[in-house]
């Protein structure tokens, strides 16, 4: 009896990871990103609290270019750069500046709760990050996903039950920008509990698969709104 | 600013200390026909720079290929990864086994990093046996040539990886961060073959005490670990020279394939039909006198090869560029002992060409003879006519092309010149 609650389980959270990566929440289904956000960094202990600072605004000050970026599920790398020591930067795929930024890929397991350090406690939402061992690169990748998560999920909440508009995605950047988010850490089976059992939170799968340590679910948000 | 000072004479007196040439190969196989050619380049400079060290041979036995071996030979053997690491290293398996298990070696991308990280934590050489074949081919064919193990070298710097990390120090990710470029020496806890690089360089000047080490390659890990070193090293400069290779039928030949005779094989051919010649400056003239071909839509030299039709001329040019030697010394013994013959009290001359030779030659032997390494360096990089240029050779024609307009010469003169003919020779390596 056991093995089949057991089972069943396993099967409930295997159907949830799948809805989903199944739900897009009006982006695209297909297709490569025109445009990358390329995260620079400077040491394996970046400030989260300026890198996310600086990611807002940056969307903000390009909000027609990111709300195409974003609705393309925001293609993320972070990285090191000979010119830019810290901060985030959209830009074209194609821009030839872009192979300025060279891709961290670390192996040692990152401190996530030193890396949590100094961020807000409250705000328009929260983001609930896996808690998994990880690598600082892969912990940014899901941090930054989630964050762009959570600002998708209100862009949705501005348009109304209408198509998401670069109008609406700008409308959620200052949100989330001047109100802040509550960052914490939870396990995998909690985030899908959190799933489970609240409809105005959103898990977020990882599919590219680029990044080796980067966990299956990447974390959940929840909108305050 | 004294710092500075004091490192730019500290490179001074490293640099007279001579000069390493290096190129690297990887030994899991015999090195063909198209490895000659880049070791007559890495001869060209050894020669240019007068260096009295051989030429070493970096051998890379490190590596996803190294490792893709490795585990072929475990598996034929029926051996553990760590006792056949030790037979190869210990040469208790056949070079035919080696080349065999390299030619069909094993997907190893989920093992590379155990394999390679046993192969260099112990410095072992696990192409030894076909490093000492190798070795004494080379010997037979003329050249002097020192192959080193790459784990060797590798582990003896690997520290120095660890060092220049700085914040990511022990992060598995070592990149080199300076003012333009980022170069990665190590990710997700693996060196990159830059990494590699950086370190057998490091650990070649370290060992040969040299103040250059020139770099006959010309895959882009050798520009990258270039610029690593001159970002960390202030002993020593390392220079890249960009290799040979030979093509068959416009497309670049490799041994693997079989359309490249093996060293072993080239030797035994040419000396079949040229019983006292040698290889190895036959190779060299051929270089210094034969056109270049570039891959399509590029002028590079990183993207040049000496192409034939096929493997059969391949030798026949090799053969017919040791006549055309032979032949060149004569011409030259020849104009020398002519040269000879007009030996008189006074200068005297019916071109201004060779009037102007005379005018300045005191002031030009003076140079030429002090050595021209930065000229040797620069003019390797240039192709006239298709055919790679060789600073020596150049001066070589050059000064027997000013000789017949020399109707009478001082003693003096006469001496210098031949002083200036056989530093060409020599600097030229023929």
């Amino acid at each position: 009896m056991e093995t089949i609650n057991k089972t069943t389980h396993l099967e409930d959270n295997e159907r949830l990871i799948e809805l989903a990566y199944a739900e897009k929440k009006g982006r695209e289904a297909f297709g490569s990103n025109p445009y990358t956000c390329y995260v620079a960094i400077n040491s394996p202990k970046p400030d989260l609290s300026l890198l996310s600072e600086s990611l807002l605004s940056e969307l903000a000050e390009n909000y027609d270019k990111a709300f195409v970026w974003a609705r393309s599920w925001d293609k993320t790398i972070v990285s090191i750069s000979p010119t830019q020591p810290l901060g985030c930067f959209l830009m074209s795929t194609d821009d030839i500046k872009g192979k300025m930024f060279v891709p961290v890929m670390t192996n040692l397991v990152a401190d996530q709760s030193r890396l949590l350090q100094g961020l807000s406690r409250a705000g328009v939402g929260q983001l609930v990050l896996n808690n998994q061992e990880t690598t600082v690169d892969a912990f940014m990748i899901c941090y930054f996903h989630m964050l762009n998560e959570l600002v998708w999920d209100l862009t949705l909440d501005y348009s109304n039950g209408k198509d998401p508009t670069e109008e609406s995605y700008l409308l959620a950047l200052i949100a989330v920008k001047s109100g802040g988010f509550e960052v914490s850490i939870a396990s995998t089976e909690d985030l899908l509990k959190i799933s489970k059992n609240s409809s105005r939170a959103s898990l977020r799968i990882y599919g590219s698969k680029i990044n080796k340590y980067v966990p299956q679910v990447m974390g959940a948000v929840v909108t305050n709104k | 600013m004294e710092n500075k000072i004091s490192k730019k004479i500290e490179n001074e007196m490293r640099q007279e200390n001579g000069v390493c040439v290096a190129c690297c190969i990887t030994l899991g196989k015999q090195p063909h026909i198209g490895h000659l050619m880049l070791l007559s380049i890495a001869e060209q400079m050894r020669s240019g720079l007068g260096s009295e060290l051989p030429i070493v041979l970096i051998n890379n036995n490190t590596g996803p290929r190294s490792a893709g071996t490795l585990l072929k030979i475990a598996l034929d053997f029926d051996l553990s990864v760590a006792n056949a690491a030790m037979a190869m290293n210990n040469g208790l398996i056949e070079v035919d086994e080696i080349v065999g298990a390299y030619r069909g070696r094993l997907d190893s991308s989920e093992r590379v990093s155990e394999v390679e990280k046993m192969v260099a934590g112990q410095a072992l050489d696990i192409f030894s046996v076909v490093s000492k074949e190798t070795q004494e081919v080379l010997r037979l064919s003329g050249y002097k040539v020192e192959i080193a193990s790459g784990s060797y070298l590798l582990n003896a710097s690997r520290k120095l990886i660890d060092e220049v990390g700085g914040d990511w120090k022990g992060t598995g990710y070592t990149p080199l961060v300076d003012g333009k470029r980022v170069v990665l020496l190590e990710k997700s806890g693996d060196l990159t073959s830059t990494g590699v690089l950086f370190a057998a360089v490091n650990s070649l000047s370290e060992m040969t005490k040299s103040g250059t080490v020139v770099v006959v390659d010309s895959q882009p890990e050798v520009s990258d670990a270039n610029f690593a070193l001159s970002v960390v090293a202030t002993k020593f400069k390392c220079v890249q020279v960009m290799g040979a290779g030979v093509g068959i039928g416009g497309a670049v030949a490799s041994g693997t394939g079989g359309e490249a005779v093996t060293i072993k094989e080239a030797r035994k051919l040419f000396n079949e039909v040229r019983p006292g010649g040698n290889l190895k400056k036959a190779v060299l003239y051929f270089t210094l006198n034969n056109q270049l071909s570039f891959a399509r839509n590029s002028i590079d030299l990183k993207d040049s090869f000496y192409n034939f039709d096929s493997g059969d001329e391949v030798m026949s040019r090799l053969v017919d560029s040791w006549d055309k030697l032979v032949e060149f010394n004569q011409k030259l013994v020849g104009e020398v002992e002519n040269l000879a013959l007009r030996v008189g009290s006074c200068s005297l001359t019916n071109t201004d060409k060779s009037k102007r030779f005379l005018e300045y030659l005191q002031s030009k032997a003076s140079g030429l003879l002090a050595g021209e390494a930065e000229r040797v360096l620069a003019e390797s990089k240039r192709v006239v006519g298709g055919v790679r240029q060789n600073y020596y050779f150049n001066q070589l024609k050059t000064i027997m092309n000013c000789l017949d307009g020399i109707v009478m010469l001082r003693e003096d003169q006469f001496l210098t010149i031949g002083k200036m003919l056989q530093f060409c020779i020599d600097r030229s390596g023929i």
